[in-house]
C-alpha cells in the first residue's frame, strides 16, 4: 500500500469510522421516541482498552507502529486520533451491547472481560480475531436487544407488563429488565458493524 | 495497521494527513457537542445548527395562537402551539410563555402542583440559558414581565413554608 493510501486510511477513514462507532454506540431510545446519548461507563473503557490490546496482539492495529518517535508529528497526531477513537468507539460499543442495570450487566461485562482474555491468552492472528470478534458482538447483540428486550415490559401490551412485573418481583428487581425503543438494538447492531468494519480495512490494508 | 513506517515526503501525504486531522477533531467536537446538550429529537439538533448559524425562526402565527390559547386558560393548548412555533426549544421568549403556562397551569387558590412548577423552573432556565441572562417579556398583560420575578414564584410555590397554612392565602391573586 501507498503512502498516501495509508495516510487516507489512517488519517481519515478510520478515524471517522471509529467515531461514528463512538457516536452511535451511545445512542438509546426510549419507547415514545425520544433520544438519549449515553457516554461510555469505566468498565467499557476499560474492554475498550483491552480490546485494544487484542487487537495490537493480533496485529491489526498496533500502538507503537501508529505513535512512535521516529514519525512526523503529524503522522503521530493521526495515530494518537486514531488510538483515542478506537478506545472511545469500543467502549461504546460494549456500552451499546451491555445492559446498563441489573445482574445482566455483571454477566455481560464477565463475558467480555472472558473473551477478550481469552483472546490474548489464543493469540489469534488478524483474520481469526475479527471472526472471534464479530461472533462476540453477535452473541452479545442477540442476548441483550433480542432475549432481554423480549422480557422488558412491553409498552401497551398489559399480559406483558404484568409478567414483567412478576419477573422482576421473583427476582427481587436484580434483572433490571429496561424499556427501550426497538431503534436502540438497530443503532447497535450499526456501531458494532462499523467498528467492525474499521478493524477489517486496517487488517486488510496491512495484509 | 502493522505496515512499515510511512515516509513523509509527497506534499499531497501532507494535505491528507492534516486534512484527516483537521476533519477528525471537528466530527469528535461534533460528537461531545451531541453527547453534552443531549439533544430528544432529530429536530433539536437541526434547530440548535441553525440557531448557531443565526437562521432559526420562531413562527409567528403559531406563537399567536399560542399566546392565544394562553390568556384563555387553555395551557395545554398553548404549549402545543408554543411547540409547533419552536420546534427546538431555541426562543428564550417562547420558553419564557411555556414557562409561565405551567405556572399558571400549576397555580392553586389552595394548593399549587409541584409537579407543574417543576416543569416551569426546567422551562424557564431553558429560556435564561438561551437569553443568556434575565428574559424580559415586553407584554403588558402579563404580570411578571421578567424572568427572575417569574422564578421568584415558581420557587415560592414548591417551598413548603408556614405561610401555606395561611388561610389568608385563599385571597392571593394569579399573577
Amino acid at each position: 500500500m501507498s503512502d498516501t493510501r495509508r495516510a487516507r486510511l489512517e488519517a481519515i477513514a478510520l478515524p471517522l469510522l471509529l467515531l461514528s462507532a463512538a457516536l452511535l454506540g451511545g445512542i438509546r431510545t426510549t419507547p415514545d421516541g425520544a433520544l438519549v446519548f449515553t457516554p461510555p461507563a469505566l468498565m467499557a473503557l476499560v474492554l475498550g482498552i483491552l480490546l485494544l490490546g487484542a487487537a495490537a496482539q493480533a496485529g491489526v492495529i498496533v500502538p507503537s507502529r501508529l505513535v512512535s518517535a521516529a514519525r512526523p508529528a503529524l503522522a503521530n497526531a493521526n495515530g494518537s486520533v486514531l488510538l483515542a477513537a478506537f478506545v472511545v468507539g469500543a467502549a461504546q460499543v460494549f456500552g451499546a451491547l451491555t445492559p446498563s442495570r441489573g445482574f445482566f450487566t455483571l454477566v455481560a461485562n464477565f463475558f467480555f472481560l472472558t473473551a477478550l482474555l481469552l483472546m490474548f491468552t489464543a493469540r489469534p492472528d488478524g483474520p481469526r480475531f475479527l471472526r472471534s470478534l464479530a461472533l462476540l458482538f453477535g452473541a452479545a447483540l442477540l442476548g441483550r436487544h433480542v432475549l432481554l428486550a423480549q422480557l422488558a415490559p412491553a409498552g401497551d401490551n398489559l399480559a406483558g407488563r404484568l409478567f414483567a412485573r412478576a419477573l422482576e418481583g421473583v427476582t427481587l428487581g436484580a434483572l433490571g429488565l429496561e424499556r427501550l425503543g426497538s431503534a436502540t438494538g438497530y443503532v447497535a447492531l450499526a456501531a458494532a458493524a462499523t467498528l467492525w468494519i474499521a478493524l477489517w480495512l486496517a487488517q486488510s490494508a496491512d495484509a | 495497521m502493522s505496515g512499515g513506517l510511512p515516509v513523509v515526503s509527497p506534499r499531497d501525504e501532507r494535505t491528507v494527513r492534516a486534512l484527516g486531522l483537521a476533519v477528525s477533531l471537528t466530527y469528535a467536537a461534533a460528537i461531545f457537542w451531541v453527547y453534552t446538550a443531549q439533544p430528544q429529537r432529530v429536530s433539536d439538533v437541526s434547530g440548535a445548527v441553525a440557531s448557531r448559524l443565526g437562521t432559526y425562526q420562531v413562527d409567528p402565527e403559531a406563537f399567536e395562537a399560542g399566546t392565544r390559547h394562553f390568556f384563555d386558560d387553555r395551557f395545554r393548548e398553548a404549549r402545543i402551539a408554543f411547540k409547533r412555533a419552536d420546534p427546538a426549544a431555541r426562543d428564550a421568549r417562547t420558553q419564557f410563555y411555556v414557562a409561565y403556562s405551567f405556572y399558571r397551569e400549576g397555580w392553586g387558590r389552595l394548593y399549587h402542583d409541584d409537579r407543574l412548577y417543576e416543569q416551569g423552573l426546567a422551562a424557564l432556565q431553558r429560556a435564561t440559558e438561551l437569553a443568556g441572562g434575565v428574559v424580559h417579556a415586553d407584554d403588558d398583560r402579563l404580570l411578571l414581565r421578567t424572568s427572575d420575578e417569574l422564578q421568584a414564584e415558581l420557587e415560592r410555590g414548591i417551598l413548603r413554608e408556614a405561610s401555606d397554612v395561611d388561610p389568608r392565602r385563599v385571597f392571593d391573586r394569579r399573577k
